[in-house]
């Protein structure tokens, strides 16, 4: 594959389907610094993955695959800063945070999301993203059944913190 | 408040922007850190296949235009086929992880793959040991004449050398790796287990 086409195919993917990446990054780190370092992991698994893409599964199922891999990779490499997620809460070169318009209710989703288990973060996203049981056990390797049983906990646990919080008084 | 009033929530950010993004600046930035990387995996391989390419064809060369010490023809051919092979591997190496399977298939893919990499270097002995020593030992026997001791010495100072600059990196980055992917894998396997005994 040529460069300039790898080059094009990248540039598409990341105009198309940076929402999906953001919201990723977003529910793996907690400061502007490391959401830079994820995405920047990311894309480049995913400018490496391109000249084997052949289509075989859909584009936004691939690259959500590239991004729970990369993102579940560097959450355990990452571990340590994590722990510290105030000791740089600089911009990045690359990306700014839009942290003023973001919803309150969202940033709360996005806390519970980060504090669950690295597999429950990605079926609770994939959800979120509604994506359908199928999907999602084909995105991740997981049983159907699987993936329904467990989102069914998640659901039922994330509503029932929801509820217990009253949330910035919203009902 | 049920869950999907949650979901409401969440669909809303789709209508704002989480970040503002340097798209230009981002991926010539990407493409510029993953081919750095690209060199630097290639770099020891390469250099490694050229040292012995070269050698070999030296070691061809001297028979095949003063028509003497046939001996190193078979030197040389060792030294030649040891360069193909490693070669070979580069090439093997540079084979992509493909995203068309499920994650627990990729994650199989790539312990394989590591696996792979690491029995290669795992009969380092036979590909890298084995001719140095033929090659020192026949060099003695035929050569050895009144050549000074230590450099018998150094030449065989390379060998545990070279084996030891091959084999450290299984320890170090492969075994911790294969660790680290296997403890992923077991994370995505535990919820179809915990499901199923529901």
């Amino acid at each position: 594959m040529k460069r300039a086409e790898q080059r094009r195919i990248l540039h598409s993917w990341l105009d198309q389907h940076r929402g999906l990446i953001f919201k990723v990054v977003r529910a793996y780190t907690r400061n502007p610094q490391d959401s830079e370092d994820l995405f920047q992991e990311i894309a480049v698994q995913l400018w490496q993955s391109i000249p084997a893409f052949k289509g075989a599964c859909a584009e936004t199922t691939w690259i959500y695959r590239v991004a729970f891999f990369v993102a579940s990779k560097w959450s355990r490499k990452e571990g340590q800063r994590r722990e510290s997620p105030e000791e740089d809460p600089t911009e990045g070169r690359f990306l700014t945070p839009r942290q003023a318009s973001e919803d309150p209710r969202v940033a709360w989703l996005y806390e519970q999301i980060g504090k669950l288990k690295e597999i429950d973060r990605s079926l609770l996203l994939l959800q979120l993203e509604g994506h359908s049981y199928a999907e999602i056990g084909d995105i991740l390797g997981l049983k159907e059944s699987a993936v329904g049983a467990r989102l069914s906990r998640l659901k039922q646990s994330l509503t029932k913190n929801y509820s217990k919080e009253n949330h910035h008084g919203l009902q | 408040m049920d869950y999907n009033d949650i979901q409401l929530i969440w669909d809303e950010q789709n209508a704002k922007t989480l970040y503002a993004f340097n798209e230009e600046a981002f991926e010539a930035e990407v493409i510029e850190k993953h081919e750095s990387l690209r060199r630097r995996f290639s770099f020891c391989e390469l250099t490694l296949a050229l040292i012995f390419g070269c050698t070999g064809a030296l070691t061809i060369s001297e028979p095949l235009l003063e028509n003497t010490d046939h001996f190193q023809y078979f030197t040389g051919s060792l030294y030649l086929l040891v360069s193909v092979a490693i070669g070979i591997h580069w090439k093997r190496r540079q084979s992509l992880v493909e995203f068309d399977r499920s994650l627990v298939q990729i994650v199989d893919g790539m312990i394989e793959q590591i696996e792979s990499h690491i029995r290669f270097l795992s009969w380092a002995w036979l590909w890298l040991a084995l001719p140095y020593a033929i090659v020192v030992g026949l060099a003695f026997i035929l050569h050895g004449d009144g050549k000074p001791a230590w450099l018998w010495f150094l030449s065989l100072l390379g060998l545990p050398l070279s084996l030891w600059m091959t084999l450290r990196d299984i320890p170090r980055i492969h075994r911790p790796k294969i660790a680290e992917l296997h403890h992923f894998k077991k994370t995505l396997l535990e919820a179809d287990e915990n499901a199923t005994q529901r």
